[in-house]
């Protein structure tokens, strides 16, 4: 990496961590240090709600996925911005109502402590794990790609993020997003920009997204209804609003970015904020790797884009399997890029039978580089037992270091930094604040003075992030990053959604039975994925369904009512 | 700890500083629909 690119690098993280520190120095209550003193804006809530979803693994594997699979992910976002506009009618107005701390505290007031620390603990079990995997994804990607410490990466991203919100708390938080949010967004526009320039000049936009489409990679919508099938239409509107509803209108981790608005119209605005500029933000992050694809339809690709893998196999005995394989791959490329052009130019000509009989010969063309592609990944596979499967979340990485120009590459370093940096800290003030207020001051300490609770909240979030790292540290790689932390997510979303829905609509509904249901629906939600290929997407439908199903079958058996006493007159 | 917000309660501060919530609320749903809409044309068009 150029000096030039460090500079940029540096500059971007050291601003935007210094100004948060000093915007937000020296939070004087636990209140303050939680909530940032309820003074936010809706634009800087609504960027501080996108920049805690878009994590480093959102800015590496997006456009890796649509590189390998298209554009067909972003119809798991489809169901956002209907859950924004149902929690900014349902859900926003009852937190303000009740002045909660944690959307857990809700619970208690509607059922009993128990449900509310059961929600609590399944939050800080599943956003736990999240918080470690969010750390360590871009750390093994930055450190393959660039040659860092895999530890050491980890501790930096991890390190720099625990000094600011152990110092600064949410407001530190939320003001660094504002910016780290920029950075994300202005650094993906100037990449793509940047990519569709370096694109061949005798092709046109146009014939590029042409290309594109016959390659399959812009199936943006699949009507079908197979319910096996991960991405349609369908389940991203229905399992894709179940996901938001509970990961927004759940999750302490968001849900503590909009309750530190001034106004229940403030958090409204910048939930719907995010609503409308979500999908259309995902798009641009996937259309990216599409267009990374195109590049690589004229320019010759590695055989994998994980090359420090690649290499440790050549140094096993399958490296003469290797180099046949590179052999091979070079030749079908070239075959490939002949037939990209016959494809550019069938466009330019107009004729539908030469357009026709140009696309079949692209297809297979293609569909020769995938099979020598998918071989290389098995002969790696049979070298490296350990090495991971896919390399589609190095694919974006490797093409900036190799392709973009000076600073550029700095700019885009910065976006994943910025990015595993803002959503770490939500998930650490979240997991501190949630730790303090539904445990710690609930049921350990309840009458404590509040330099004492800023004191421990300090402690919890400092804890928190220690822990992400050393779990940073001991993860172990899986197929796909981004895949990883929502299928984590699903597992446990459903349930809780369950919960609140059936505070917020089942008045009739007992605590206990509620309870009950939580627990049965969590262990059917995970034999189900353990036992079955249903798509992740429906876990959220299925674990909220069920809680609401069984905690009605239950309420009406009796079960949990309250005994007669003698001498009631009903008895 | 539990320390209150400023100014008016929740019902009181709830109004939105342009357009009315039911416009806003369309205006969110209608650029989904816009975009599936885009979504399924360009999928029938380049596949």
């Amino acid at each position: 990496m150029s000096a030039v690119d460090w500079v940029v690098l540096l500059a971007t993280l050291g601003a935007i961590v210094g100004y948060g520190l000093w915007r937000t120095r020296g939070p004087t209550d636990a209140a303050e240090y939680l909530h940032g003193g309820y003074r936010d804006r809706w634009l800087t809530i609504g960027l501080a709600v996108m920049a805690t979803q878009a994590s480093a693994i959102t800015f590496l594997s997006m456009p890796g996925q649509a590189y390998e699979d298209g554009m067909r992910f972003v119809q798991f976002y489809f169901g956002l911005p209907i859950a924004m506009v149902v929690l900014s009618v349902a859900f926003i107005p009852r937190f303000y109502r009740l002045r909660v701390q944690t959307a857990y505290e809700l619970l208690e007031n509607r059922f009993d402590l128990k449900t509310r620390q059961l929600a609590a603990l399944l939050f800080l079990l599943q956003r736990g794990l999240s918080a470690g995997i969010t750390i360590y994804a871009p750390a093994i990607v930055l450190s393959r790609v660039l040659g860092w410490s895999l530890n050491g990466t980890s501790l930096v991203i991890g390190g720099l993020v625990i000094l600011y919100t152990v110092a600064g708390g949410t407001r530190a938080v939320s003001q660094t997003q504002k910016h780290q949010m920029t950075v994300m967004l202005g650094g993906m526009l100037v990449a793509f920009l940047v990519i569709v320039r370096r694109l061949p000049p005798d092709l046109s936009f146009g014939h590029a997204v042409s290309l594109a489409g016959a390659l399959g990679r812009m199936n943006v919508v699949d009507l079908s209804v197979d319910p096996g099938n991960r991405y349609t239409l369908w389940s991203g509107l229905l399992g894709g609003c179940f996901l938001a509803m509970s990961y927004f209108g759940t999750d302490q981790s968001q849900v503590q970015r909009y309750l530190s608005g001034r106004s229940v119209a403030e958090s409204r605005l910048g939930l719907l904020f995010n609503g409308l500029l979500k999908v259309p933000m995902q798009a641009l992050i996937l259309f990216v790797g599409v267009m990374v694809f195109v590049f690589y339809q004229f320019n010759p690709p590695p055989l994998s884009f994980n090359e420090s893998e690649l290499q440790r196999a050549y140094a096993t005995p399958h490296a003469a399997e290797l180099r046949d394989l590179e052999r091979a791959h070079r030749a079908a490329f070239e075959r490939k890029r002949a037939a990209a052009q016959s494809f550019s130019a069938a466009l330019d000509a107009g004729d539908p039978a030469v357009l026709d009989a140009a696309r079949s010969r692209l297809r297979a063309a293609a569909a020769d580089t995938a099979a020598l592609r998918g071989q290389a990944r098995a002969v790696v596979k049979a070298a490296l037992p350990r090495a991971e499967a896919s390399d589609a979340d190095y694919i974006f990485l490797s093409f900036v270091m190799a392709n973009l120009p000076r600073g550029v590459i700095g700019l885009l370093l910065a976006v994943i930094l910025c990015a595993a940096m803002s959503s770490t800290a939500s998930e650490l003030t979240a997991l501190g604040g949630c730790t303090v207020v539904d445990f710690y001051r609930r049921s350990v300490r309840p009458n404590a003075g509040d330099t004492h609770y800023l004191r421990v909240a300090r402690l919890a979030t400092g804890g928190w992030g220690v822990l992400a790292v050393v779990f940073a540290a001991c993860a172990s790689m899986v197929d796909n990053l981004i895949q990883a932390v929502n299928i984590l997510g699903s597992l446990f979303y459903g349930t809780v959604l369950g919960i609140f829905l059936a505070a917020f609509f089942a008045r009739r509904l007992r605590a206990t039975p509620v309870f009950v249901a939580a627990i049965l629906s969590e262990v059917l939600v995970i034999a189900l994925w353990l036992g079955t290929h249903i798509g992740f997407l429906w876990f959220n439908l299925i674990g909220c369904a069920a809680v609401l199903l069984l905690s009605s079958a239950l309420n009406a058996s009796g079960w949990g009512a309250p005994r007669p006493r003698a001498g009631d007159p009903s008895t | 700890m539990r320390a209150d917000r400023r100014g008016a309660g929740p019902d009181d501060d709830a109004a939105p500083p342009f357009l009315s919530w039911r416009a806003i609320y369309l205006l969110v749903l209608g650029a989904l629909a816009a975009e599936i809409v885009a979504g399924i044309a360009l999928s029938a068009l380049l596949s």
